[in-house]
């Protein structure tokens, strides 16, 4: 709340006074807003504590009745288990999925930035519908493309262009294209930035890559750390991608190893399942409080997550 | 379904988490928590809570204690909807933070000035929050059509990948992913591919259409 706005309130409460209804007033429903959040807020975090409780406890301890929320023993080596489990390579799938993220990462805040800076600071003739053609393909959601996308990916694969299906590149190498939302996004950011200091730059003998690597990228940094957190943030989730894309059990990603271990197990030992789902969970949340304004702020800005 | 309950649900969200009360930063954070948590754990999760057998499904353990009979929520086709819609919800808080922006936006004089002409709360939130923030509804409506249409990681997870019981929680995009990789029909699914592209861009299309009567633009 801003200085502004804490002097701006009791006269708002003295306009009330003439209808005769006061103070008061305000509390019943103020009373109300803090109980239902409260409430909802349980709610919200009820899954999360499950979660956790099951995590700790023994397979037999899982089916107490009723629902037993202190796990008694305490199983922290349940932990140890998951991380070892001969069918549930989980540091591997780790592993994987940070090479796809990183990559990802990298490859969409790069080629995304390069496109913005040209929809943004380059005048061309028809600017304007390209950007318009590029930002329809934010309403292509993939599971509409993925079919030809599939044979693309073969198609290379036949025509002696590189192995494509059962790698990593189908899931990393389109990043590299720029994406529609980061580009956008990255324009937006970009039209903030006054001309005058590309001209300055320009007059000084900047080349326009050096204007737009030394210049621009630098004072663009919260905008693309937005695109590489949301990207990140996509690429561990994805689930989609990796089950059409990868065959090979040892190249799966934590979501997609996560799913088989699930199905595997006929979904029996809910304790080590629930591990799992806590250390795939895990780093999502602590890069969240991390980064929680830059968060908040891509999302009300963009309207996406990942 | 699950497109209106949250619309409704994460407006109403947003608007109580707009209210200034104390501890409100963190009754944010908690609501926006699991929208944050990947498909394939949140489905993990609330298959354990949905799970039939009462002794171990968290729902069912508590309504055995009040006497009534387990629910085979993912069992039972009458049930499987609610369930998938209800689970859905928990993750809400990505749309709950684009409205809370947009309602932070609203000039604090509109409402003054309503409440000089002696408009109550619910006709504050209809004549006044509900017109300035518009667009941001509209806006959260093509997302969300564009995104329920493509829903295919959670129900594929429940159920194994075979959208049971009877196909209640089989998705399009279900199908065809089924009929790419499963039954590999490239030419049906190739063209269930442009089904779904123009349902979409019909939705989106009489989106935009009903919008001029709903939206209001400030400054036009």
């Amino acid at each position: 709340m801003s200085v502004a706005e804490t002097i701006d309130r009791p006269v708002v409460v003295e306009y009330r006074m003439p209808r005769g209804v006061n103070r008061p007033r305000q509390h019943p429903e103020r009373w109300f807003a803090h109980l239902a959040l409260l409430l909802i807020s349980v709610g919200f975090i009820l899954p999360f504590a499950w979660m956790l409780s099951t995590s700790f406890k023994r397979l037999e301890d899982t089916a107490n009745f009723p629902p037993q929320w202190i796990p008694d023993p305490f199983m922290a080596k349940n932990y140890k288990t998951v991380l070892n489990h001969p069918k549930m390579h989980f540091l591997m799938f780790t592993r994987n999925t940070l090479i796809v993220a990183t990559l990802a990462v990298v490859g969409t805040t790069l080629s995304s930035a390069v496109v913005a800076y040209g929809f943004a600071k380059i005048r061309f003739k028809g600017r304007g519908a390209l950007f318009a053609v590029m930002l329809a393909t934010m309403m292509i959601p993939f599971p509409v493309i993925m079919v030809s996308m599939f044979a693309i990916f073969r198609w290379l694969g036949d025509h002696n262009m590189g192995q494509w299906l059962g790698t990593y590149k189908p899931l990393w190498a389109p990043a590299w294209f720029g994406s529609a939302f980061n580009i956008f996004l990255l324009r937006q950011f970009f039209l903030t930035i006054p001309d005058e200091l590309s001209e300055a730059a320009r007059i000084d003998g900047c080349s326009e890559f050096g204007i737009f690597w030394r210049i621009v990228l630098p004072l663009s940094r919260p905008a693309l750390a937005v695109v590489a957190l949301f990207t990140f943030m996509w690429a561990w989730n994805d689930f989609l991608g990796p089950l059409v894309y990868l065959q090979d059990q040892d190249q799966y990603t934590l979501s997609l190893g996560l799913q088989t271990f699930q199905s595997m197990h006929g979904g029996t030992e809910y304790n080590l399942l629930m591990a799992a789902s806590v250390l795939v969970i895990l780093p999502v949340i602590v890069l969240f409080f991390m980064t929680q304004k830059t968060f908040i702020q891509g999302i009300a800005t963009t309207g996406v997550k990942g | 379904m699950f497109l209106p309950s949250a619309m409704v649900v994460s407006l109403g969200l947003a608007m109580l988490l707009n209210a200034k009360i104390r501890g409100q930063a963190i009754y944010r954070t908690i609501i926006f928590l699991p929208s944050l948590v990947p498909a394939v754990a949140s489905a993990m999760v609330w298959l354990w809570i949905y799970n039939a057998d009462y002794k171990q499904g968290l729902i069912n353990a508590y309504l055995m204690k009040l006497g009534l009979d387990p629910v085979g929520f993912l069992a039972l086709k009458e049930w499987a909807m609610y369930a998938l819609v209800f689970m859905s919800l928990w993750g809400v808080g990505n749309t709950v933070v684009i409205y809370l922006a947009g309602l932070q936006d609203v000039p604090k004089e509109l409402y003054e000035a309503a409440e000089i002409d002696g408009a109550g709360m619910w006709r504050q939130t209809w004549h006044v929050t509900i017109p300035m923030i518009s667009p941001v509804i509209f806006f959260n409506l093509i997302m969300g059509i564009i995104g329920s249409l493509q829903t295919f990681a959670t129900p594929y997870i429940l159920t194994d990948g075979f959208g049971r019981p009877e196909r209640s929680l089989h998705f399009f995009a279900m199908y065809l992913y089924d009929n790419a990789f499963q039954y590999l029909k490239m030419g049906h699914a190739s063209a269930m591919s442009w089904i779904m592209l123009v349902i979409i861009l019909a939705w989106t299309a009489v989106a935009f259409w009903s919008s001029k009567r709903w939206v209001y633009y400030q400054g036009k």
